[in-house]
């Protein structure tokens, strides 16, 4: 059963006080004019004159001061921005702590909504599996844990076709990719395609792997495949180092790209205060 | 061979146990291979790293198994094949020369008749200070003469009483493969020895076993050890009037069940003793003084022991009592118990004691006992002091003969100038020999006189000739095994340290 960490709460109702006077970001609700629906914003829709069924209170005064005759303005409506929430399904996650992923995952979407902001969630391995779009309210939030409760993990991962069909079925401007990074072509370049990428990359260093024996059969969980190593410090100084270069290849985002690594036991609620205060640079 | 493999056998299980286990488990974790490709390229050389990682203890192991193996059968012997030549340095070895077992004996060195051309010359002797037998040194032999090695032995080893060939399996425990035992009284079976029998010395031979006053008879009691010397021992007595010895006649009297004779002196004095037939240089000089002046102590114990001598007053160069260390293989001998008087025994003379105490203190002639630790008797208890409990002889308890050796020996090398010291010191009528000499006077000087040092009635330690004397194989020298065992640890431990350093 997947819970929300209990600092969400508090963590939401801080920034909401702490970032008043910052602009919050908003957008118009749909970006084709033939979508947008009226609403209160200050971007003027139409202008028509008063019917029966209207609101006496919507009734523009100004102008039947110089027309004498009754008019409507109508404007187009506006929401928070919408994030895309991208969750790896695929086995390699296993290694990590599942109920650290998706706890950091749930309560991260809690506090969203909680702020405002609509949420688009899919799960992915080497295609798009699942998805759970249009949450808006705080009462959403079951539909979010019993979306991450049924993820599987299995299968391989290859995000670069997912990022594609993302951009191009639901043209998210945010995107948030929860993953385990285990991916052969993904690099920095393929999330350009974004405005804004928060990459949240759940790693699990190989030191902390608890190595006991001589030799050691690390299996891949997504090829199934084995690898035979013999644990000395010769190897053990190889694979170091071949890990640093790989967290090296994430870590050097620059621009709408916000890299943050976390590992299994860290305290989750400074992870959240650090996605918002970027959130909101 | 058969052994060699049989150790071997032995020595591989635990390494083949150990090799199973190490190739049967491995721990196996899911973690994605992503960046462990480079890994995947290069599978010779993992394979190499790992081959030698999961085999090198099992070589190195089995290279020690191996040496461990070839130690344990024989097959590989590192002790160097040395040898020992020991000479009995005790008394009769060195009596009736010049053609005394020790003279034969060396004689034999000097024109290498043992089949040893180069080993080690040893003299088995006795030490004082720990109580017990030892064996000195000589340095290397087999290159010496006659001259040059008598000159040797006779500087260097003092004088002894007796020998145990027990100590002889030092020398095996030392690294000597083969030791020579030149002896006059060999023993009846030692496998380990070679015994090279120098025959007992053929002179008469005869010495003062024990001089002192007897308070029962009011006399001077001497008592003389017999060798083939049936004829009476000739009796003088030195008048200061004529300033020469007067000849006495006086009985002399067997003692029955052992080889000595017995003669009562009345009068004090300074007497000589000598063989009255036959080309025999045998002269002692024996001074007969009442023991008023036989105590001094030397020691705490002594100190004790003197306050029980009422009528004996300290004399500032005695040394009748003194605490010589002593090292008790009896367990039962409480060390440590009496704060200063552990350790320390005191061979009490017969004439200083008093009637009400002679049960309790035994004889200096009859005291080859070991010390008793036992409940003090009401007429100790007076100086006994903070002590409830003290050491003294029990007559009951008779049963080691070297604490009066022990004694004996700590005497003469207290007696510094005595006999082995410059002849003009002594007064007129003293004469002494070297105890080697076949003329033995057991007497040495000091500023008061002339002291007698009376000696055990046998030479003997308590082991019997008779005795199998088996002593213990010789023992492969331990050094260059460890040296051997210790290479490849050190190769290992270099290999592994190597590893270490390339994965910092």
């Amino acid at each position: 059963m997947i819970a929300v960490d209990r600092e969400c709460a508090a963590v939401s109702r801080l920034f909401a006080k702490k970032s008043v006077r910052f602009k919050v970001p908003v957008r118009l609700k749909s970006e084709n004019p033939i979508f947008r629906r009226k609403g209160s914003s200050f971007n003027l829709k139409s202008l028509r004159e008063y019917q029966p069924f209207d609101d006496l209170r919507k009734i523009d005064w100004k102008l039947y001061g110089r027309t004498d005759r009754f008019y409507i303005k109508e404007f187009f409506e506006e929401e928070n921005e919408r994030f895309f929430l991208l969750v790896d399904a695929s086995a390699s996650l296993s290694v990590f702590d599942l109920d650290f992923y998706r706890r950091f995952i749930a309560s991260l979407a809690c506090i969203f909504l909680d702020l405002r902001f609509s949420l688009d969630l899919a799960a992915c391995t080497h295609r798009l599996e699942e998805s759970c779009l249009n949450l808006r309210h705080r009462r959403d939030l079951p539909r979010i844990l019993a979306f991450l409760e049924r993820l599987p993990f299995a299968g391989g991962t290859d995000l670069v076709p997912v990022l594609k069909e993302v951009r191009d079925r639901y043209r998210p401007t945010t995107l948030f990719l929860f993953s385990d990074l285990f991916d052969q072509r993904l690099e920095l370049r393929h999330l350009r395609m974004f405005r804004r990428v928060f990459l949240l990359h759940f790693h699990t260093p190989f030191a902390g792997l608890p190595l006991r024996f001589t030799q050691v059969e690390l299996r891949d969980p997504e090829s199934r495949r084995s690898l035979l190593l013999s644990h000395n410090p010769s190897s053990r100084r190889r694979i170091l180092e071949a890990e640093r270069e790989f967290l090296a290849r994430f870590s050097a985002g620059r621009g709408g790209c916000h890299y943050l690594r976390l590992e299994r036991g860290a305290p989750r609620a400074p992870s959240y205060w650090r996605i918002l205060e970027t959130l909101y640079e | 061979m058969s052994s060699f493999l049989a150790a071997l056998l032995a020595l591989l299980v635990p390494i083949l146990a150990i090799l199973i286990v190490r190739v049967r488990t491995r721990q196996r974790l899911p973690f994605p291979h992503t960046y462990l490709r480079s890994l995947r390229e290069r599978p010779f050389q993992e394979f190499l790293l790992r081959t030698f990682q999961l085999y090198a203890d099992v070589a190195f192991d089995l290279l020690l198994a191996i040496l461990l193996a070839l130690v344990l059968s024989g097959v590989l012997d590192l002790s160097p094949r040395r040898t020992a030549v020991c000479l009995d340095g005790s008394w009769s070895m060195a009596r009736g020369a010049p053609d005394s077992p020790l003279e034969r004996g060396l004689a034999k060195l000097a024109r290498g008749e043992l089949g040893a051309e180069r080993y080690r010359l040893f003299v088995l002797g006795f030490d004082p200070r720990r109580g017990g037998p030892t064996l000195i040194d000589m340095g290397r032999g087999g290159k010496d003469d006659l001259p040059r090695l008598r000159a040797r032995v006779r500087k260097s080893v003092p004088r002894f009483f007796s020998a145990d060939p027990r100590a002889l399996g030092r020398l095996f425990r030392r690294g000597y493969r083969r030791v020579l035992f030149l002896t006059d009284r060999p023993p009846q079976s030692a496998p380990s020895l070679e015994v090279v029998d120098l025959g007992e010395t053929r002179e008469p031979f005869f010495y003062p076993y024990s001089a002192g006053f007897d308070t029962r008879e009011q006399a001077f009691r001497v008592r003389f050890w017999r060798y083939r010397f049936d004829l009476p021992v000739g009796i003088m007595k030195y008048s200061e009037e004529e300033g020469s010895f007067r000849k006495l006649s006086i009985e002399q009297q067997g003692v029955p069940g052992s080889p000595l004779s017995e003669l009562l002196l009345r009068e004090p004095g300074l007497y000589r003793f000598y063989a009255e037939v036959g080309p025999l240089d045998l002269d002692f000089l024996i001074p007969l003084v009442p023991p008023a002046l036989e105590v001094s102590p030397r020691g705490p114990y002594s100190e004790l022991l003197a306050g029980l001598l009422p009528e004996a007053r300290r004399s500032p160069r005695g040394i009748l009592l003194a605490d010589v260390p002593w090292r008790s293989a009896d367990r039962r001998f409480p060390r440590g118990s009496a704060r200063g008087l552990h350790g320390m025994l005191t061979v009490v003379p017969d004439p200083g004691v008093q009637p009400a105490l002679r049960p309790y203190l035994q004889p200096l002639v009859e005291a080859f006992c070991l010390p008793c630790y036992t409940e003090v008797p009401a007429e100790l208890l007076r100086v006994g002091g903070p002590h409830d409990r003290v050491f003294y002889f029990d007559p009951r308890g008779v049963r080691d003969e070297r604490t009066a050796l022990v004694y004996l020996s700590a005497l003469s090398g207290l007696a510094a100038g005595g006999p082995d010291g410059p002849a003009g010191q002594l007064p007129r009528g003293a004469r002494y020999s070297p105890g080697r000499s076949s003329s033995s006077a057991y007497a040495y000087t000091t500023s008061s006189g002339i002291e007698v040092l009376n000696l055990p009635p046998e030479e003997f330690f308590p082991f019997p000739i008779d005795e199998d004397l088996t002593l213990p194989p010789p023992a492969s020298a331990p050094l260059p095994i460890a040296l051997l065992l210790l290479l490849p640890y050190a190769l290992k431990a270099l290999v592994l340290d190597r590893l270490h350093r390339r994965g910092r």
